[in-house]
């Protein structure tokens, strides 16, 4: 399984790579749900971090 | 008796209907460039309109011509316009007057409206505006986001005076923004262009920068273009372009 550290990477070169493309076309709600959905999918993959951590110990 | 023949399209016929469909497609992916969606608004007129565009622009023109007696009447039906309807075509006090410093003119265009009747020969062109019409045109380019909402509206102003065939002078020309989200950033305007007159035909075009960004103006995440063109014609005609983004 791939490093914390390397997944937070992955997830934000995804979400500003989105932003980059389409950030045009982004007006104040979708900036909100786009920073929304960023910041939940950074909290899930620490949580299932943590989770797989200690199951692990 | 001889059946008749299907009729074969012309190779002109054959080109015209294979770009048209490949500026559709490219226009519904959403990849074709804006220089792309005009050319198709200009070969297409019909089709355009019915055909979505996804790069989220919408575009309208509100005009009044002063006739040389004064009087604010509209182009169409040259009944005279109301208080309320010259002041959605009149400039309001923010809008930004262009700059002479900035300006960067054009040479002299030749194009004539083809539905125009024949110039008038004037030989005191360049002489001081006396008479002949005003249009003040007024082209409103909306930039809207992907979920519908109004990023921002870009306008621009620009007056013009013609008589026989001849676009005789600019008059003011200005832009400004209204309905703003809160993630604009207004930049300066880049491009102020104004073609040499008199002439048959000329041509204004204003550009400006603007900034998306949230948190202030410390994360920007994108930079639009919103321009705007307006071809002007000796009979008074106009032809508009542009783009909210």
């Amino acid at each position: 399984m791939m490093s914390l550290v390397a997944q937070i990477i992955l997830i934000l070169a995804i979400f500003f790579g989105v932003l980059t493309a389409l950030g045009s076309g982004f007006g104040t709600l979708e900036i909100i749900i786009w920073f929304a959905v960023m910041i939940a999918a950074l909290v899930f993959v620490i949580k299932r971090y943590q989770r797989s951590r200690n199951s692990n110990s | 008796m001889a059946s008749a023949e299907p009729k074969l399209p012309t190779p002109e016929e054959a080109m015209a209907f294979s770009l048209g469909k490949t500026l559709t497609l490219k226009i519904q992916d959403g990849t074709a460039t804006t220089a792309e969606i005009e050319n198709f608004k200009k070969l297409f007129p019909d089709v355009a309109k019915v055909l979505e565009d996804p790069s989220q622009t919408e575009v309208s023109v509100q005009e009044a011509v002063i006739t040389e007696d004064g009087e604010a009447v509209s182009p169409e039906t040259g009944k005279p316009l109301t208080a309320a309807q010259l002041a959605e075509i009149e400039p309001p006090a923010d809008a930004k007057p262009s700059d002479p410093s900035e300006e960067e003119e054009t040479p002299e265009e030749t194009a004539v409206d083809p539905a125009a009747p024949p110039a008038e020969a004037d030989g005191d062109l360049t002489a001081k505006v006396k008479g002949g019409k005003w249009k003040m045109t007024h082209i409103t380019h909306t930039h809207r986001s992907y979920l519908g909402q109004t990023i921002l509206k870009y306008h621009t102003y620009a007056r013009f005076n013609y008589k026989g065939g001849k676009v005789r002078a600019w008059g003011k020309r200005y832009d400004r923004f209204s309905n703003e989200s809160d993630v604009v950033k207004i930049g300066s305007r880049i491009e102020n262009r104004k073609s040499k007159v008199p002439a048959s035909s000329a041509t204004s075009m204003m550009k400006r920068h603007v900034e998306l960004c949230f948190a202030g103006s410390i994360g920007c995440y994108a930079n639009i273009y919103p321009w705007a063109k307006v071809k002007v014609y000796g009979s008074g005609k106009t032809k508009v372009a542009g783009s909210g983004a």
